[in-house]
Protein backbone atom coordinates (compact mmCIF):
# COMPACT_ATOMS: atom_id res chain seq x y z
CA UNK A 1 0.00 0.00 0.00
CA UNK A 2 1.45 3.23 -1.08
CA UNK A 3 0.19 6.01 1.81
CA UNK A 4 -0.49 9.72 1.49
CA UNK A 5 2.86 10.91 2.90
CA UNK A 6 4.89 8.42 0.09
CA UNK A 7 2.54 10.13 -2.39
CA UNK A 8 3.09 13.64 -0.92
CA UNK A 9 6.48 13.08 -1.42
CA UNK A 10 6.94 11.71 -4.42
CA UNK A 11 5.11 14.89 -6.18
CA UNK A 12 7.15 16.73 -4.57
CA UNK A 13 10.14 14.91 -6.12
CA UNK A 14 8.27 15.03 -9.43
CA UNK A 15 6.90 18.62 -8.91
CA UNK A 16 3.55 18.45 -9.28
CA UNK A 17 1.08 20.27 -7.01
CA UNK A 18 -1.73 17.72 -5.96
CA UNK A 19 -4.67 17.87 -4.48
CA UNK A 20 -5.95 15.98 -1.59
CA UNK A 21 -8.79 14.02 -4.00
CA UNK A 22 -5.94 12.93 -5.97
CA UNK A 23 -3.41 12.23 -3.33
CA UNK A 24 -6.41 9.93 -1.83
CA UNK A 25 -6.53 8.68 -5.79
CA UNK A 26 -3.02 8.05 -6.65
CA UNK A 27 -2.63 6.46 -3.15
CA UNK A 28 -4.84 3.51 -4.15
CA UNK A 29 -4.20 3.47 -7.78
CA UNK A 30 -0.53 2.94 -7.57
CA UNK A 31 -0.63 0.64 -5.19
CA UNK A 32 -2.71 -1.53 -7.30
CA UNK A 33 -0.84 -0.99 -10.28
CA UNK A 34 2.91 -1.76 -7.80
CA UNK A 35 0.44 -5.41 -6.60
CA UNK A 36 0.70 -5.97 -9.76
CA UNK A 37 4.14 -5.26 -10.29
CA UNK A 38 5.01 -8.19 -7.35
CA UNK A 39 4.61 -10.88 -9.96
CA UNK A 40 8.20 -9.75 -11.71
CA UNK A 41 9.46 -10.78 -8.03
CA UNK A 42 8.77 -14.28 -9.07
CA UNK A 43 11.07 -14.47 -12.25
CA UNK A 44 15.03 -15.33 -11.69
CA UNK A 45 16.86 -12.44 -12.89
CA UNK A 46 19.79 -13.25 -11.18
CA UNK A 47 22.60 -12.72 -13.22
CA UNK A 48 20.66 -10.86 -16.07
CA UNK A 49 22.26 -7.96 -17.14
CA UNK A 50 20.03 -5.01 -17.57
CA UNK A 51 18.48 -4.13 -20.89
CA UNK A 52 18.13 -0.37 -21.17
CA UNK A 53 17.55 -0.11 -24.74
CA UNK A 54 16.72 -2.41 -27.17
CA UNK A 55 19.15 -2.11 -30.38
CA UNK A 56 22.40 -1.45 -30.41
CA UNK A 57 22.72 2.59 -31.18
CA UNK A 58 24.69 3.42 -34.23
CA UNK A 59 28.26 4.03 -34.03
CA UNK A 60 28.05 7.79 -36.11
CA UNK A 61 29.65 10.79 -34.03
CA UNK A 62 28.58 13.94 -35.90
CA UNK A 63 31.75 16.07 -37.05
CA UNK A 64 32.57 18.42 -34.72
CA UNK A 65 31.89 22.05 -36.86
CA UNK A 66 29.54 24.51 -36.81
CA UNK A 67 26.59 24.66 -39.13
CA UNK A 68 23.65 27.63 -38.71
CA UNK A 69 21.04 27.25 -36.32
CA UNK A 70 17.50 28.96 -35.71
CA UNK A 71 18.40 32.02 -34.08
CA UNK A 72 18.35 32.77 -30.13
CA UNK A 73 15.01 34.49 -30.34
CA UNK A 74 12.94 31.86 -32.18
CA UNK A 75 13.90 29.53 -28.94
CA UNK A 76 13.00 32.54 -26.47
CA UNK A 77 9.82 33.04 -28.05
CA UNK A 78 8.15 29.96 -27.22
CA UNK A 79 8.61 31.24 -23.33
CA UNK A 80 5.20 32.16 -21.63
CA UNK A 81 6.99 34.86 -19.67
CA UNK A 82 10.13 37.37 -21.15
CA UNK A 83 11.90 40.35 -21.54
CA UNK A 84 13.79 40.75 -25.33
CA UNK A 85 16.10 37.62 -25.40
CA UNK A 86 15.34 36.81 -21.63
CA UNK A 87 13.05 34.37 -19.72
CA UNK A 88 11.59 35.68 -17.16
CA UNK A 89 11.83 33.42 -13.65
CA UNK A 90 10.81 34.83 -9.78
CA UNK A 91 13.55 35.13 -7.98
CA UNK A 92 16.37 32.31 -7.41
CA UNK A 93 18.33 34.08 -4.81
CA UNK A 94 16.88 36.00 -2.23
CA UNK B 1 -10.33 27.29 -59.62
CA UNK B 2 -10.47 23.90 -58.92
CA UNK B 3 -13.36 21.79 -58.08
CA UNK B 4 -14.35 19.41 -55.52
CA UNK B 5 -13.42 15.52 -56.70
CA UNK B 6 -13.57 12.54 -54.68
CA UNK B 7 -10.09 11.99 -53.87
CA UNK B 8 -8.53 9.08 -54.79
CA UNK B 9 -8.85 5.89 -52.43
CA UNK B 10 -4.86 5.82 -52.08
CA UNK B 11 -1.98 7.07 -52.26
CA UNK B 12 -0.11 4.87 -54.62
CA UNK B 13 -2.70 5.65 -57.49
CA UNK B 14 -3.13 9.07 -56.38
CA UNK B 15 0.36 10.25 -56.60
CA UNK B 16 0.92 8.88 -60.06
CA UNK B 17 -1.78 10.69 -61.18
CA UNK B 18 -0.74 14.21 -59.87
CA UNK B 19 3.06 13.08 -60.89
CA UNK B 20 1.43 12.96 -64.45
CA UNK B 21 -0.42 15.66 -64.17
CA UNK B 22 -3.86 14.00 -64.56
CA UNK B 23 -4.99 15.05 -61.14
CA UNK B 24 -3.98 17.84 -59.19
CA UNK B 25 -2.64 18.74 -55.34
CA UNK B 26 -4.53 21.54 -54.85
CA UNK B 27 -8.01 19.37 -55.74
CA UNK B 28 -6.83 16.16 -53.36
CA UNK B 29 -5.63 18.77 -50.57
CA UNK B 30 -8.88 21.18 -50.97
CA UNK B 31 -10.84 17.55 -51.33
CA UNK B 32 -8.96 16.21 -47.99
CA UNK B 33 -9.77 19.44 -45.78
CA UNK B 34 -13.46 19.35 -46.98
CA UNK B 35 -13.94 15.95 -45.56
CA UNK B 36 -12.15 16.64 -42.37
CA UNK B 37 -14.89 19.51 -42.03
CA UNK B 38 -17.68 17.32 -42.71
CA UNK B 39 -16.89 14.81 -40.61
CA UNK B 40 -14.54 15.67 -37.52
CA UNK B 41 -17.54 17.20 -35.26
CA UNK B 42 -18.79 13.54 -34.96
CA UNK B 43 -15.22 12.29 -34.79
CA UNK B 44 -12.95 14.31 -32.93
CA UNK B 45 -10.07 12.79 -34.91
CA UNK B 46 -8.22 16.27 -36.16
CA UNK B 47 -7.07 18.76 -33.80
CA UNK B 48 -6.00 21.43 -36.10
CA UNK B 49 -5.73 21.89 -39.66
CA UNK B 50 -3.05 23.22 -41.55
CA UNK B 51 -5.32 24.87 -44.74
CA UNK B 52 -2.79 27.89 -45.48
CA UNK B 53 0.66 25.65 -44.85
CA UNK B 54 -1.33 22.89 -47.04
CA UNK B 55 -2.75 24.58 -50.06
CA UNK B 56 0.46 27.04 -50.88
CA UNK B 57 2.76 23.74 -51.01
CA UNK B 58 0.14 21.88 -52.56
CA UNK B 59 0.14 24.87 -55.19
CA UNK B 60 4.05 24.74 -55.76
CA UNK B 61 3.63 20.97 -56.47
CA UNK B 62 1.09 21.47 -58.70
CA UNK B 63 4.13 24.14 -60.68
CA UNK B 64 6.54 21.97 -60.09
CA UNK B 65 8.88 20.80 -62.74
CA UNK B 66 10.57 17.62 -61.55
CA UNK B 67 7.69 15.95 -60.84
CA UNK B 68 9.02 12.49 -58.43
CA UNK B 69 8.20 11.81 -55.35
CA UNK B 70 6.94 8.28 -53.75
CA UNK B 71 3.90 10.30 -52.20
CA UNK B 72 3.32 13.47 -54.61
CA UNK B 73 1.08 15.86 -53.62
CA UNK B 74 -0.43 13.38 -51.00
CA UNK B 75 -2.52 14.70 -48.29
CA UNK B 76 -1.14 13.25 -44.89
CA UNK B 77 -2.55 13.68 -41.41
CA UNK B 78 -0.02 13.19 -38.99
CA UNK B 79 -0.10 12.73 -35.12
CA UNK B 80 0.03 16.47 -33.00
CA UNK B 81 3.43 14.96 -31.09
CA UNK B 82 5.14 15.54 -34.63
CA UNK B 83 6.97 18.95 -34.69
CA UNK B 84 5.74 20.69 -38.14
CA UNK B 85 7.57 24.21 -38.69
CA UNK B 86 4.90 26.84 -38.25
CA UNK B 87 2.35 25.02 -36.50
CA UNK B 88 0.52 24.15 -33.01
CA UNK B 89 2.06 20.92 -31.60
CA UNK B 90 0.25 19.83 -28.20
CA UNK B 91 0.93 16.47 -27.99
CA UNK B 92 -2.91 16.22 -26.85
CA UNK B 93 -2.20 18.10 -23.67
CA UNK B 94 -3.29 21.17 -22.37
CA UNK B 95 0.12 22.21 -21.48
CA UNK B 96 1.57 23.12 -24.87
CA UNK B 97 -1.34 24.44 -25.94
CA UNK B 98 -0.54 27.19 -28.43
CA UNK B 99 2.96 26.33 -28.79
CA UNK B 100 4.29 26.83 -32.30
CA UNK B 101 7.06 25.04 -33.43
CA UNK B 102 9.76 26.46 -35.03
CA UNK B 103 11.35 23.67 -37.01
CA UNK B 104 9.68 20.37 -38.37
CA UNK B 105 10.86 16.78 -37.05
CA UNK B 106 13.09 15.02 -39.28
CA UNK B 107 10.23 12.59 -40.37
CA UNK B 108 8.02 15.47 -41.80
CA UNK B 109 10.79 16.98 -44.01
CA UNK B 110 10.96 13.57 -45.42
CA UNK B 111 7.50 13.37 -45.99
CA UNK B 112 7.57 16.37 -47.59
CA UNK B 113 10.59 16.05 -49.66
CA UNK B 114 8.67 13.23 -51.14
CA UNK B 115 5.76 15.26 -52.29
CA UNK B 116 3.70 14.74 -49.57
CA UNK B 117 1.17 17.44 -48.02
CA UNK B 118 0.65 17.42 -44.16
CA UNK B 119 -2.82 18.56 -43.68
CA UNK B 120 -3.90 18.84 -40.54
CA UNK B 121 -2.71 17.45 -36.85
CA UNK B 122 -4.49 14.04 -35.34
CA UNK B 123 -6.05 14.26 -31.81
CA UNK B 124 -4.30 11.75 -29.47
CA UNK B 125 -4.14 10.67 -25.77
CA UNK B 126 -1.80 13.26 -23.90
CA UNK B 127 1.48 12.66 -24.56
CA UNK B 128 1.10 9.29 -26.12
CA UNK B 129 -0.32 8.08 -23.36
CA UNK B 130 -3.21 5.72 -23.47
CA UNK B 131 -4.69 2.56 -25.47
CA UNK B 132 -8.01 4.17 -26.01
CA UNK B 133 -7.71 7.80 -26.95
CA UNK B 134 -9.57 9.18 -23.82
CA UNK B 135 -6.83 11.01 -22.68
CA UNK B 136 -6.71 13.71 -24.84
CA UNK B 137 -7.39 17.02 -23.60
CA UNK B 138 -9.12 17.53 -26.63
CA UNK B 139 -12.09 15.22 -26.23
CA UNK B 140 -11.98 11.91 -26.85
CA UNK B 141 -11.72 10.27 -30.45
CA UNK B 142 -14.46 8.07 -31.95
CA UNK B 143 -14.44 5.32 -33.78
CA UNK B 144 -15.62 5.68 -37.38
CA UNK B 145 -16.90 2.19 -37.57
CA UNK B 146 -19.48 2.93 -34.61
CA UNK B 147 -18.76 6.38 -33.08
CA UNK B 148 -19.98 4.82 -29.63
CA UNK B 149 -16.74 2.75 -29.47
CA UNK B 150 -13.19 3.87 -28.66
CA UNK B 151 -10.44 4.02 -32.20
CA UNK B 152 -7.91 2.76 -29.94
CA UNK B 153 -4.94 5.23 -28.45
CA UNK B 154 -2.89 6.87 -28.01
CA UNK B 155 -2.77 7.49 -32.17
CA UNK B 156 -6.47 6.88 -32.45
CA UNK B 157 -7.15 10.57 -34.22
CA UNK B 158 -4.94 9.39 -37.19
CA UNK B 159 -6.31 5.73 -37.64
CA UNK B 160 -9.36 7.71 -37.41
CA UNK B 161 -8.68 10.02 -40.05
CA UNK B 162 -7.12 6.96 -42.25
CA UNK B 163 -10.61 5.11 -41.29
CA UNK B 164 -12.78 7.30 -42.58
CA UNK B 165 -10.81 8.62 -45.75
CA UNK B 166 -10.11 11.96 -44.76
CA UNK B 167 -6.59 11.55 -45.87
CA UNK B 168 -4.95 8.34 -47.48
CA UNK B 169 -2.42 8.32 -45.40
CA UNK B 170 -1.25 9.10 -41.66
CA UNK B 171 1.66 9.07 -39.28
CA UNK B 172 1.32 7.93 -35.62
CA UNK B 173 3.77 6.98 -33.17
CA UNK B 174 4.00 3.39 -31.10
CA UNK B 175 5.49 3.30 -27.47
CA UNK B 176 3.69 0.00 -26.67
CA UNK B 177 0.91 -0.71 -29.19
CA UNK B 178 -0.05 3.21 -29.92
CA UNK B 179 -0.12 2.79 -34.06
CA UNK B 180 -0.77 -0.95 -33.71
CA UNK B 181 -3.96 -0.91 -31.44
CA UNK B 182 -5.84 2.02 -32.92
CA UNK B 183 -5.12 0.19 -36.74
CA UNK B 184 -6.91 -2.90 -35.12
CA UNK B 185 -9.64 -0.89 -33.88
CA UNK B 186 -10.67 1.07 -36.94
CA UNK B 187 -9.43 -1.52 -39.44
CA UNK B 188 -6.42 0.39 -41.14
CA UNK B 189 -2.74 -1.00 -41.38
CA UNK B 190 -0.04 0.25 -38.84
CA UNK B 191 3.58 -0.21 -38.98
CA UNK B 192 5.50 0.34 -36.11
CA UNK B 193 8.93 -0.24 -37.18
CA UNK B 194 12.16 -1.19 -35.45
CA UNK B 195 13.53 0.50 -32.85
CA UNK B 196 16.14 2.89 -35.02
CA UNK B 197 14.22 2.67 -37.85
CA UNK B 198 12.93 5.85 -37.86
CA UNK B 199 14.41 9.22 -36.41
CA UNK B 200 12.64 10.36 -33.49
CA UNK B 201 14.15 14.00 -33.70
CA UNK B 202 10.95 16.33 -33.67
CA UNK B 203 9.01 14.32 -32.11
CA UNK B 204 7.64 15.16 -28.54
CA UNK B 205 9.19 12.59 -26.17
CA UNK B 206 7.35 9.62 -23.87
CA UNK B 207 9.66 7.05 -23.17
CA UNK B 208 12.69 7.06 -25.35
CA UNK B 209 13.69 3.56 -25.05
CA UNK B 210 10.37 2.69 -27.05
CA UNK B 211 8.91 5.23 -29.16
CA UNK B 212 9.08 4.69 -32.21
CA UNK B 213 7.07 6.25 -35.59
CA UNK B 214 5.24 4.72 -38.28
CA UNK B 215 2.96 5.05 -41.05
CA UNK B 216 -1.00 3.67 -41.02
CA UNK B 217 -2.98 3.56 -44.10
CA UNK B 218 -5.63 1.63 -45.95
CA UNK B 219 -3.39 -0.71 -48.24
CA UNK B 220 0.00 -2.49 -48.00
CA UNK B 221 1.28 -0.63 -50.87
CA UNK B 222 0.42 2.50 -49.30
CA UNK B 223 1.85 1.66 -46.37
CA UNK B 224 5.20 0.38 -47.79
CA UNK B 225 5.53 3.80 -49.70
CA UNK B 226 4.92 6.04 -46.13
CA UNK B 227 7.28 3.47 -44.49
CA UNK B 228 10.09 3.89 -46.98
CA UNK B 229 9.61 7.71 -47.36
CA UNK B 230 10.30 8.34 -43.44
CA UNK B 231 12.89 5.90 -42.61
CA UNK B 232 16.18 5.96 -42.81
CA UNK B 233 19.85 7.03 -40.82
CA UNK B 234 19.14 10.46 -39.15
CA UNK B 235 22.18 12.07 -38.12
CA UNK B 236 19.97 13.78 -35.31
CA UNK B 237 18.97 10.70 -33.31
CA UNK B 238 21.92 8.17 -32.85
CA UNK B 239 19.77 6.08 -31.73
CA UNK B 240 18.98 5.40 -35.49
CA UNK B 241 19.79 2.39 -38.10
CA UNK B 242 22.64 3.22 -39.96
CA UNK B 243 20.91 1.91 -43.65
CA UNK B 244 20.11 5.18 -45.37
CA UNK B 245 17.83 4.62 -48.23
CA UNK B 246 14.75 2.37 -47.13
CA UNK B 247 13.02 0.15 -49.67
CA UNK B 248 10.50 -2.40 -49.23
CA UNK B 249 8.14 -0.88 -51.82
CA UNK B 250 10.00 -2.26 -54.93
CA UNK B 251 11.04 -5.54 -52.93
CA UNK B 252 7.21 -6.34 -52.23
CA UNK B 253 5.43 -9.89 -53.23
CA UNK B 254 2.43 -11.66 -52.01
CA UNK B 255 4.44 -14.95 -52.84
CA UNK B 256 4.89 -16.40 -48.95
CA UNK B 257 5.67 -20.14 -50.16
CA UNK B 258 7.79 -21.62 -47.39
CA UNK B 259 7.51 -19.09 -44.58
CA UNK B 260 7.57 -20.35 -41.59
CA UNK B 261 5.11 -18.45 -38.82
CA UNK B 262 5.24 -18.86 -35.65
CA UNK B 263 2.11 -19.28 -33.73
CA UNK B 264 1.41 -19.00 -29.60
CA UNK B 265 -1.87 -21.19 -29.27
CA UNK B 266 -2.60 -19.80 -25.69
CA UNK B 267 -2.64 -16.41 -27.04
CA UNK B 268 -4.87 -16.41 -29.81
CA UNK B 269 -6.73 -19.14 -27.39
CA UNK B 270 -7.76 -16.00 -24.94
CA UNK B 271 -9.00 -13.71 -27.13
CA UNK B 272 -12.75 -12.97 -27.56
CA UNK B 273 -14.85 -15.36 -29.66
CA UNK B 274 -15.18 -13.46 -33.26
CA UNK B 275 -11.77 -12.07 -32.98
CA UNK B 276 -10.53 -15.55 -32.49
CA UNK B 277 -12.80 -17.04 -35.48
CA UNK B 278 -10.99 -14.22 -38.04
CA UNK B 279 -7.59 -14.69 -36.36
CA UNK B 280 -7.98 -18.58 -37.23
CA UNK B 281 -9.42 -18.19 -40.98
CA UNK B 282 -6.44 -15.48 -41.44
CA UNK B 283 -4.15 -18.32 -40.61
CA UNK B 284 -5.60 -21.01 -42.47
CA UNK B 285 -5.28 -18.75 -45.00
CA UNK B 286 -1.64 -18.49 -44.74
CA UNK B 287 -1.04 -21.93 -44.57
CA UNK B 288 -3.10 -22.34 -47.75
CA UNK B 289 -0.57 -20.00 -49.76
CA UNK B 290 2.42 -22.04 -48.73
CA UNK B 291 3.54 -20.97 -45.40
CA UNK B 292 4.18 -23.10 -42.64
CA UNK B 293 2.93 -22.87 -39.37
CA UNK B 294 5.14 -23.69 -36.16
CA UNK B 295 3.91 -23.69 -32.61
CA UNK B 296 6.69 -21.50 -30.54
CA UNK B 297 6.76 -20.15 -26.83
CA UNK B 298 6.98 -16.79 -25.49
CA UNK B 299 7.65 -17.48 -21.87
CA UNK B 300 7.73 -13.83 -20.52
CA UNK B 301 4.56 -12.46 -22.08
CA UNK B 302 2.76 -12.45 -18.63
CA UNK B 303 5.57 -10.18 -17.22
CA UNK B 304 5.31 -7.64 -20.00
CA UNK B 305 2.85 -5.37 -19.01
CA UNK B 306 5.23 -4.88 -15.71
CA UNK B 307 7.82 -4.63 -17.48
CA UNK B 308 6.58 -2.26 -19.93
CA UNK B 309 4.50 0.48 -17.50
CA UNK B 310 7.78 0.31 -14.98
CA UNK B 311 9.95 1.56 -17.94
CA UNK B 312 8.04 3.68 -19.66
CA UNK B 313 6.54 5.43 -16.91
CA UNK B 314 10.44 5.78 -15.44
CA UNK B 315 11.61 7.21 -18.97
CA UNK B 316 8.17 9.68 -18.79
CA UNK B 317 9.16 11.36 -15.60
CA UNK B 318 12.41 11.97 -16.69
CA UNK B 319 11.30 12.77 -20.18
CA UNK B 320 8.33 15.37 -18.94
CA UNK B 321 10.26 17.38 -16.45
CA UNK B 322 11.11 19.79 -19.68
CA UNK B 323 7.75 20.88 -19.12
CA UNK B 324 8.30 23.21 -15.88
CA UNK B 325 6.50 26.42 -17.32
CA UNK B 326 9.31 28.19 -18.09
CA UNK B 327 10.49 27.89 -21.51
CA UNK B 328 7.34 26.87 -22.94
CA UNK B 329 3.62 26.18 -22.77
CA UNK B 330 1.15 26.76 -19.52
CA UNK B 331 2.82 29.09 -16.89
CA UNK B 332 0.54 29.44 -13.51
CA UNK B 333 2.00 31.68 -10.82
CA UNK B 334 4.57 31.28 -8.08
CA UNK B 335 6.33 32.82 -5.40
CA UNK B 336 8.78 30.39 -5.34
CA UNK B 337 10.33 28.37 -8.60
CA UNK B 338 9.79 25.86 -7.34
CA UNK B 339 5.74 26.60 -6.49
CA UNK B 340 5.69 28.05 -10.64
CA UNK B 341 7.01 24.67 -11.66
CA UNK B 342 4.42 22.60 -9.15
CA UNK B 343 1.38 24.59 -9.97
CA UNK B 344 2.15 24.72 -14.16
CA UNK B 345 2.83 21.38 -13.79
CA UNK B 346 -0.32 20.89 -12.00
CA UNK B 347 -2.23 22.95 -14.11
CA UNK B 348 -1.24 21.55 -17.66
CA UNK B 349 -0.98 17.98 -16.90
CA UNK B 350 -3.41 15.66 -17.19
CA UNK B 351 -5.13 12.95 -14.70
CA UNK B 352 -3.22 10.00 -16.84
CA UNK B 353 0.30 11.85 -17.28
CA UNK B 354 0.48 12.74 -13.57
CA UNK B 355 -0.06 9.46 -12.56
CA UNK B 356 2.45 8.04 -15.10
CA UNK B 357 4.92 10.67 -13.75
CA UNK B 358 4.37 10.01 -10.03
CA UNK B 359 4.57 5.99 -10.81
CA UNK B 360 7.91 6.55 -13.14
CA UNK B 361 8.94 8.92 -9.98
CA UNK B 362 8.33 6.70 -7.71
CA UNK B 363 10.07 3.70 -9.42
CA UNK B 364 13.08 5.82 -9.69
CA UNK B 365 13.42 7.02 -6.38
CA UNK B 366 16.39 6.39 -3.84
CA UNK B 367 15.48 2.76 -2.17
CA UNK B 368 13.31 1.52 -4.86
CA UNK B 369 15.12 1.54 -8.03
CA UNK B 370 16.61 -1.59 -8.29
CA UNK B 371 13.35 -3.37 -6.79
CA UNK B 372 11.95 -1.97 -9.73
CA UNK B 373 13.02 -0.12 -12.57
CA UNK B 374 16.92 -2.51 -12.64
CA UNK B 375 14.33 -5.49 -12.28
CA UNK B 376 11.82 -4.81 -15.33
CA UNK B 377 15.40 -4.02 -17.59
CA UNK B 378 16.18 -7.28 -16.32
CA UNK B 379 13.20 -9.38 -17.29
CA UNK B 380 13.15 -6.89 -20.29
CA UNK B 381 16.31 -8.73 -21.59
CA UNK B 382 14.55 -11.84 -21.04
CA UNK B 383 11.89 -11.08 -23.10
CA UNK B 384 13.90 -10.26 -25.81
CA UNK B 385 15.89 -13.57 -25.97
CA UNK B 386 12.47 -15.26 -25.67
CA UNK B 387 12.20 -13.62 -28.93
CA UNK B 388 15.70 -14.49 -30.34
CA UNK B 389 14.97 -17.86 -29.28
CA UNK B 390 11.41 -17.94 -31.08
CA UNK B 391 12.94 -16.40 -34.24
CA UNK B 392 15.01 -19.74 -34.95
CA UNK B 393 11.81 -21.72 -35.37
CA UNK B 394 10.31 -19.10 -37.43
CA UNK B 395 10.50 -15.87 -39.82
CA UNK B 396 7.64 -13.77 -38.42
CA UNK B 397 5.19 -14.12 -35.81
CA UNK B 398 1.40 -14.25 -35.67
CA UNK B 399 -1.40 -13.28 -32.80
CA UNK B 400 -3.74 -11.60 -31.84
CA UNK B 401 -3.59 -7.09 -30.99
CA UNK B 402 -5.30 -7.05 -28.20
CA UNK B 403 -8.17 -9.51 -26.78
CA UNK B 404 -11.05 -7.96 -27.94
CA UNK B 405 -12.27 -5.35 -30.97
CA UNK B 406 -12.66 -1.83 -30.10
CA UNK B 407 -14.92 -1.35 -26.64
CA UNK B 408 -17.56 1.27 -25.93
CA UNK B 409 -16.33 4.50 -25.00
CA UNK B 410 -15.37 5.16 -20.92
CA UNK B 411 -16.09 1.60 -20.47
CA UNK B 412 -12.38 1.12 -19.28
CA UNK B 413 -11.03 4.63 -18.30
CA UNK B 414 -11.71 4.44 -14.56
CA UNK B 415 -9.64 1.70 -14.03
CA UNK B 416 -6.36 2.44 -14.80
CA UNK B 417 -5.06 -1.11 -14.45
CA UNK B 418 -7.81 -2.77 -16.63
CA UNK B 419 -6.67 -0.22 -19.49
CA UNK B 420 -2.94 -1.06 -18.89
CA UNK B 421 -3.55 -4.77 -19.35
CA UNK B 422 -5.49 -4.53 -22.75
CA UNK B 423 -1.57 -3.77 -24.47
CA UNK B 424 -0.64 -7.58 -23.26
CA UNK B 425 0.11 -8.05 -26.72
CA UNK B 426 2.03 -5.26 -28.08
CA UNK B 427 4.18 -3.93 -25.36
CA UNK B 428 6.67 -6.87 -25.83
CA UNK B 429 7.19 -5.75 -29.20
CA UNK B 430 8.11 -2.68 -27.95
CA UNK B 431 10.38 -3.62 -25.05
CA UNK B 432 12.29 -6.07 -27.34
CA UNK B 433 12.53 -3.28 -30.34
CA UNK B 434 11.17 -5.23 -32.82
CA UNK B 435 8.91 -3.98 -35.98
CA UNK B 436 5.44 -5.13 -36.24
CA UNK B 437 2.28 -4.55 -38.24
CA UNK B 438 -1.74 -4.81 -37.37
CA UNK B 439 -3.50 -5.76 -40.49
CA UNK B 440 -7.42 -5.81 -41.00
CA UNK B 441 -8.52 -9.07 -41.41
CA UNK B 442 -12.57 -8.60 -41.26
CA UNK B 443 -15.66 -7.50 -39.87
CA UNK B 444 -16.78 -9.41 -37.25
CA UNK B 445 -20.68 -9.88 -36.92
CA UNK B 446 -21.48 -6.36 -34.75
CA UNK B 447 -19.62 -4.29 -37.75
CA UNK B 448 -16.40 -4.16 -36.14
CA UNK B 449 -12.88 -4.43 -37.43
CA UNK B 450 -10.40 -6.79 -36.57
CA UNK B 451 -6.55 -6.79 -37.12
CA UNK B 452 -3.88 -9.38 -37.02
CA UNK B 453 -0.42 -8.93 -35.37
CA UNK B 454 2.74 -9.68 -37.45
CA UNK B 455 5.99 -9.63 -35.60
CA UNK B 456 9.13 -9.92 -37.50
CA UNK B 457 12.96 -9.99 -36.36
CA UNK B 458 15.04 -6.56 -36.23
CA UNK B 459 14.89 -4.45 -39.07
CA UNK B 460 12.65 -7.00 -41.12
CA UNK B 461 9.59 -4.94 -42.05
CA UNK B 462 9.81 -6.31 -45.75
CA UNK B 463 8.55 -10.13 -44.70
CA UNK B 464 5.76 -7.63 -42.71
CA UNK B 465 4.40 -6.12 -45.54
CA UNK B 466 4.55 -9.12 -48.03
CA UNK B 467 2.58 -11.61 -45.87
CA UNK B 468 0.29 -8.46 -45.20
CA UNK B 469 0.52 -7.98 -48.78
CA UNK B 470 -0.43 -11.65 -49.17
CA UNK B 471 -3.28 -11.66 -46.69
CA UNK B 472 -4.76 -8.56 -48.51
CA UNK B 473 -5.50 -10.03 -51.65
CA UNK B 474 -6.28 -13.71 -50.62
CA UNK B 475 -9.41 -12.55 -48.05
CA UNK B 476 -12.39 -12.36 -49.96
CA UNK B 477 -15.52 -9.90 -49.71
CA UNK B 478 -13.69 -7.80 -47.05
CA UNK B 479 -14.35 -3.86 -47.98
CA UNK B 480 -11.21 -2.45 -46.16
CA UNK B 481 -11.83 0.98 -46.42
CA UNK B 482 -14.01 2.05 -43.52
CA UNK B 483 -15.40 4.20 -45.81
CA UNK B 484 -18.67 3.31 -44.59
CA UNK B 485 -19.82 7.19 -43.45
CA UNK B 486 -18.83 7.95 -46.99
Amino acid sequence: MISSETVKHVAKLARLKVSDNEVNEYSKQLSRVLEHFESLKAVNTEGVEPLVTPNPASEYRRVDEVVPSKEANTWISHSPDKIGNLVKVPTVVG
Amino acid sequence: MATMQKIKNHAEELASQIRDGSFKAVDAVESSLDKIQKKNSALNAIISTLNERALDRAQQIDKATTRNGKLFGVPVVVKDNFCVEGSQTTAGSKILKGFVSNYSATVIERLEAQGAVVIAKANMDEFAMGSSNENSAYGAVKNPWNEACVPGGSSGGSAAAVASEMAPIALGTDTGGSIRLPAHYCGVYGLKPTYGRVSRYGIVAFASSLDQAGPMARSVRDLSLAYDSVAGFDHKDSTTYTETAVDTYSKLTSNIKGKRIGVVTSHIENVDQNNKELITKAIDTLKSLGATVVEIDLPYTENSISVYYMIATSEASSNLARYDGIRYGVRAEGATLDELYENSRGLGFGPEVKRRIMLGTYALSSGYYDAYYKKACQVRRLIKNGFQAAFEKCDLIVGPVATSSAFKLTERSQDPLKMYLNDIYTTSINLAGLPALSAPIGIQKDGLPVGLHLIAKAYDEQVLLNVALSLEEALPGFERTAGVRG
